[in-house]
């Protein structure tokens, strides 16, 4: 960054765009949504920022503001945790805790297993895909390449596969939710289980109702602090436990969790009035808004459309078995 | 007040600090001062 751009106008001038145009989209899907009954608010915030990403398209002044979604997110699920109420999660917390890692293990060697022996897939490539569809999406895929030292065209790949299904399993995760005789704990929990990036998840679980998002950002919470664990072992695997891998291995822990944690515990300890917890959950919304207006910005139809085919059979695979098998688990213990 | 907003003042320096944090400890950051703000000023 050059030195003239760190003034705080800068920032301001840099940001302001794309953040307008966040807020639009999101106001718009707002009002559509009271207008039309039936219609999920985040859904169409996703929906309407993919439809203009891919029909007018997104001037390159509005992208480092775009880019805020991620951190948007983040800061959205840190005050989410106002609303977590920790007793119900120590109750389901040694189930809830199995359920993750058996799905993560069970699903790590799945994909690793048919990338390879099925579908012939290179080592590098299977492992990307199984990072991805069973930890957290591309931050997962993201993490496990810089520890593996994968190149980037496999990267690319694995990036395009798994947010084609990030856009699928918005659409499918909700009308099953609603076809299903489900609880919002079960719903949660399973969305939480099965889809592969934090942004749908969260906005999967909302769309069905409050008690699910809750419970299907905290399964997916889960899930992703157990990418710090997977990068480990791929260092290991791949490079004999190189200490540089082992490092960015621990780099691979969320650091929002512990943003998460305080506040829960913040909440837990009786620190907010029921009006300041009112505030804080409708902040909370209003982040998620943003975010996920600008996940539906970032979807590029183009750039799926280049995914090869095998990486896509591969998580298309993945996706179906773990579905059933965490749809089960959930039924029988949740 | 220019003093203030040039790129050599405080708020340069807070967001110099800023961008030295990974997005993880930004959200953390953001967040507690959010829900702080919100609980001191809210109600």
């Amino acid at each position: 960054m050059s030195e003239d751009s760190r003034g705080p106008l800068d920032a301001v001038r840099r940001l302001l765009p794309g953040f307008a145009l966040l807020v639009l989209i999101a106001t718009a899907s707002v009002l559509l949504a009271d207008a039309v009954p039936g219609v999920n608010a985040l859904l169409l915030g996703v929906a309407l920022g993919a439809l203009v990403a891919n029909t007018a398209g997104v001037p390159d002044i509005a992208q480092p503001g775009i880019r805020t979604r991620k951190l948007l997110l983040e800061t959205g699920i840190v005050l989410l945790g106002a609303r977590i109420a920790i007793d119900e999660l120590v109750a389901s917390g040694p189930m809830l805790v199995g359920a993750v890692v058996a799905t993560v293990v069970a699903s790590v060697a799945f994909v690793e297993l048919i990338s390879r022996r099925v579908f012939g897939l290179a080592d590098e490539m299977g492992s990307l895909l199984a990072a991805g569809a069973s930890v957290c999406g591309v931050s997962a895929a993201t993490t496990i390449a810089g520890t593996i030292d994968a190149d980037g065209e496999s990267l690319t790949h694995v990036v395009a596969a798994v947010l084609l299904f990030d856009a699928l399993t918005l659409a499918i995760f909700p009308a099953l939710g609603s076809l299903l005789p489900l609880s919002g704990q079960q719903f949660g929990i399973w969305a939480g289980l099965s889809m592969f990036s934090t942004g749908p998840v969260t906005a999967a679980g909302f769309a069905h109702s409050d008690v699910a998002g809750q419970w299907a950002t905290v399964t997916k919470l889960a899930r992703n602090s157990m990418l710090g664990v997977v990068a480990l072992w791929y260092a290991v695997h791949y490079a004999g436990g190189r200490t540089d891998s082992l490092a960015s291995a621990a780099e691979g822990v969320p650091r929002f969790l512990v943003g998460f944690g305080l506040v829960a515990a913040a909440a837990n300890l009786g620190l907010f009035d029921p009006e300041t917890l009112s505030i804080i959950d409708s902040a909370s919304g209003a982040l998620f808004a943003l975010a996920f207006v600008g996940l539906g910005l970032g979807v590029r139809v183009d750039s799926m459309r280049k995914t090869g085919v095998a990486p896509v059979v591969v998580l298309a695979a993945h996706l179906v078995a773990v579905s059933v098998v965490s749809l089960g688990l959930v039924l029988a213990i949740f | 007040m220019r003093g203030l907003l040039s790129n050599t003042g405080p708020f340069a320096r807070l967001i110099g600090w800023w961008h030295s944090l990974d997005r993880g400890w930004q959200a953390t950051t953001l967040g507690v001062v959010l829900v702080s703000a919100l609980s001191v000023v809210g109600p």
